[in-house]
């Protein structure tokens, strides 16, 4: 290095100390101290004397705003040659030598040192006994090497196949392992290397305030010199938990933090790191089944959010399936077992569909549903809910004789219900084709919110203080399905065939109607009245008048007073 | 998912200049759209290669509009945009506001229309609804042809002209514009 660069060096310690003190040794072994502010300098003898031995040291004293350089975490970020020591003290027990009793006391203010120079006296006069030594814990103050996160991701990948590991562990600060990592080079523009990585587990307070938490996640470097992990959206929110390094030539080192955000070419830096993200998770292979477990709902949220990624994010899905109940499987592999003519995704089961040999989707979490309907189709197959809209099978000439037949006979009982019994709550009912054991059912038309996705979308309203009352979906009206088999029903028939106004019945299909919502997951819109129909059944089981203002015994009461009446 | 905005009717009357006296008066009805039209989150499916081909032409507008900002064409008079630009356009033009497309019927066929969409000779008068769920519609099948071919990809093929571009996204055998999917819907 010629004299001039190292003054270029020196001198840039300016740059985040307001003094800069150099301890050295001068040439007649004495040692002096120079001390600077920039503008001006002095120099003096140490007072101290020679207590270097040798060597020079350098102090600085930081500016405020390099007080950031006095974080371990920062030092520990910084990629240089050399290695960087901090002077620390740590705890640690060590086998401290016991004398006799009397001595015990005087041993424990004896150091560390002594101790082990009394042992190695002893040892040299040989042929002692070793005496007992008791495990004690002290104070140990000792360079530690801060910088050992090797930029390994400068090197060639066959090179350092070994070290990713370690590398892995030493960036989330020896906390776990991980389940899949990529180190890549992309080229284009800007050109950039990386290694991210997925955790085994999921990051404490992965969802705490989805979104808006800044994750630090991911550190970006320009020629190996930090720059910044405060970013706000590096990754996509459902992403956020990949960890790594991007170290970029190409991106200008004076930039603020915000302006780096907003740099065109970052854009393109977090599209290719997102697109080898999920590149990465793909081919994670035997592991994938771990990751899933821990990420799953991540990937589901992605398909929900992200536009852009959704079609390499729908092959990333898993679900239960009807014909493995136990396993999970993939989109694809479902469409792989599809039947020959089959040309939609079914999901949620439908006796029919399981008896004719169709796989069908089954949606066991919140999101599943929410997550599904986001996705137009896959690999050119529409889904298709048959909690909605049921199925539509072909059917034999008799069958289809048969089904008019039944509902020619329940006619008058779908229209009273359309018409009187639950006017303005339902679109229309039917006779239905594949309920067995239930009474009824409700069906959400293809384009409205199964109960699972309206309490979704209320749950949400309530935290957006949005109303969502005046949403088409919400306002939807369903389809009342009735089974023609089951008991109630045909007596419902033979009822209102004699009265259609009788109440009791009246009251008899709102309480079918409001418990098949409820079941399907509906919230109902008057709990309270519903509540009281309940308890208007029993009465009526227990032959009580089911009006609740009469009072049987009143009219008993008010004739023994009235006959008391003439005495007084 | 969410369908807040309510749907603007808009009345667009194109209608012939000449003595209205002699000719038979001009009608137009709005588009009866149905329940998937309406109220499906996605691209109802014989929309979708026009949706395709308006995705096409904006894409395309916007990269040529920004080609001929540059000053200096590069050797062999050729503008080229530098990866972060085209990356930027690219996205620019999906993140847009589409609100001038829409839907209207023209011989009973629905059809979307706006700019670049327009095949073959305009009827003399005709209605078109815009607004309501189109616009999200047509910024998810922007998006969806953005991240299934990639930008680099995109821009090659729009350096080979619009046609190119157009092919790439709508065209070839699984494409929004082939030949089994512009036959007539079938019944769900």
């Amino acid at each position: 290095m010629t004299e001039a660069q190292e003054d270029s060096h020196f001198y840039s310690t300016f740059l985040v100390a307001d003094k800069v003190i150099v301890t050295s040794k001068h040439n007649n072994d004495t040692q002096d101290i120079w001390e600077s502010n920039s503008s001006e300098y002095s120099v003096i003898a140490d007072s101290r004397g020679d207590i270097l031995g040798w060597g020079t040291t350098i102090t600085l004293v930081l500016k405020e705003k390099a007080f950031d350089y006095l974080e371990l975490d920062t030092i520990k970020n910084l990629f240089v040659n050399l290695p960087i020591y901090v002077w620390g003290s740590k705890t640690e027990t060590v086998e401290e030598p016991m004398k006799e009793e009397a001595a015990a006391k005087e041993e424990k203010e004896e150091s560390y040192d002594e101790a082990v120079e009394e042992e190695g006296r002893r040892r040299r006069r040989g042929g002692e006994k070793k005496p007992k030594t008791k495990n004690v814990e002290k104070t140990v103050c000792e360079w530690e090497l801060m910088n050992d996160i090797k930029p390994i991701w400068q090197r060639p990948f066959k090179e350092v196949e070994d070290e990713y590991k370690a590398f892995c562990k030493s960036f989330s600060k020896g906390s776990d392992d991980t389940v899949a990592y990529i180190h890549f080079t992309a080229e284009g523009e800007v050109t950039f290397k990386s290694i991210s990585f997925v955790p085994t587990f999921v990051p404490r307070g992965l969802f705490d305030e989805y979104g808006s938490k800044k994750s630090n996640y991911i550190k970006l470097y320009v020629r190996c010199v930090f720059i910044t992990d405060d970013f706000h959206d590096m990754m996509p929110k459902y992403v956020n938990f990949v960890k790594g390094v991007v170290d970029s030539d190409g991106l200008p080192l004076n930039v603020s933090c915000k302006a780096v955000q907003q740099h065109k070419l970052l854009k393109v830096i977090r599209k290719k790191l997102v697109r080898k993200t999920l590149h990465m998770i793909k081919i994670a292979d035997e592991k994938y089944d771990t990751f899933w477990k821990e990420f799953g709902t991540n990937i589901k949220l992605g398909v929900i959010e992200d536009h852009l990624n959704r079609t390499r994010l729908a092959k990333l899905l898993r679900f239960q399936f009807s014909h493995h109940p136990t396993d999970i499987a993939s989109l694809h592999q479902y469409v792989e077992r599809m039947k020959e003519k089959q040309d939609k995704i079914y999901l949620m089961a439908d006796p029919r569909l399981l008896k004719k040999g169709y796989e069908v989707i089954y949606l066991t979490e919140p999101v599943d549903e929410y997550c599904i309907q986001a996705l137009p189709e896959f690999d050119g197959k529409r889904f298709q809910n048959v909690a909605k809209e049921r199925v539509k099978f072909d059917e034999s000439e008799k069958t289809k004789e048969s089904h008019e037949a039944v509902e020619k006979e329940f006619e008058p009982l779908l229209n009273w219900m359309k018409d009187k019994a639950l006017k303005d709550k339902i679109e229309k009912a039917v006779v239905s084709q594949c309920l067995t054991e239930s009474p009824c059912a409700l069906v959400a038309s293809q384009y409205g919110w199964s109960g699972n996705m309206e309490r979704i979308m209320k749950a949400q309203a309530y935290q957006t203080g949005k109303d969502i009352s005046t949403n088409y979906h919400a306002s939807q009206k369903k389809t009342f399905e009735i089974n023609p088999r089951h008991p109630l029903i045909r007596d419902l028939l033979q009822r209102i065939k004699e009265d259609e106004d009788d109440k009791t019945v009246l009251d008899l299909a709102v309480v079918l109607f409001e418990t098949v919502m409820f079941q399907s997951g509906y919230l109902l819109p008057d709990t309270k009245a519903y509540g009281h129909r309940i308890e208007r059944m029993p009465r009526l089981s227990l032959n009580i008048d089911p009006d609740p203002t009469s009072r049987p015994s009143t009219s008993a009461w008010k004739h023994d007073f009235s006959s008391y009446l003439p005495m007084f | 998912m969410r369908l807040s905005l309510p749907l603007l009717l808009l009345l667009g009357a194109w209608a012939i200049p000449g003595g209205l006296g002699d000719r038979a008066p001009l009608t137009a009805t709005a588009p009866q759209l149905d329940d998937e039209e309406m109220y499906s989150a996605h691209m109802p499916a014989h929309l979708r290669c026009d949706a395709c081909r308006a995705v096409a032409y904006q894409m395309w507008q916007n990269l040529a509009k920004a080609e001929t900002k540059l000053h200096t064409p590069n050797s062999g008079g050729r503008r080229e945009l530098s990866e972060s630009v085209y990356t930027d356009v690219l996205d620019r033009s999906c993140s847009r506001n589409w609100q001038d497309y829409g839907v209207r019927e023209v011989d009973q066929v629905k059809r979307l229309t706006g700019p670049g969409l327009s095949k073959g000779p305009e009827p003399s008068i005709s209605v078109m609804v815009t607004g309501g769920p189109w616009p999200t519609r047509l910024s998810r099948t922007c998006l969806h042809y953005l991240g299934e071919f990639g930008e680099d990809q995109i821009y090659e093929a729009h350096q080979q002209g619009q046609g190119a571009l157009e092919s790439l996204l709508c065209g070839g055998p699984q494409g929004a514009c082939s030949e089994k999917v512009s036959a007539t819907r079938e019944e769900l």
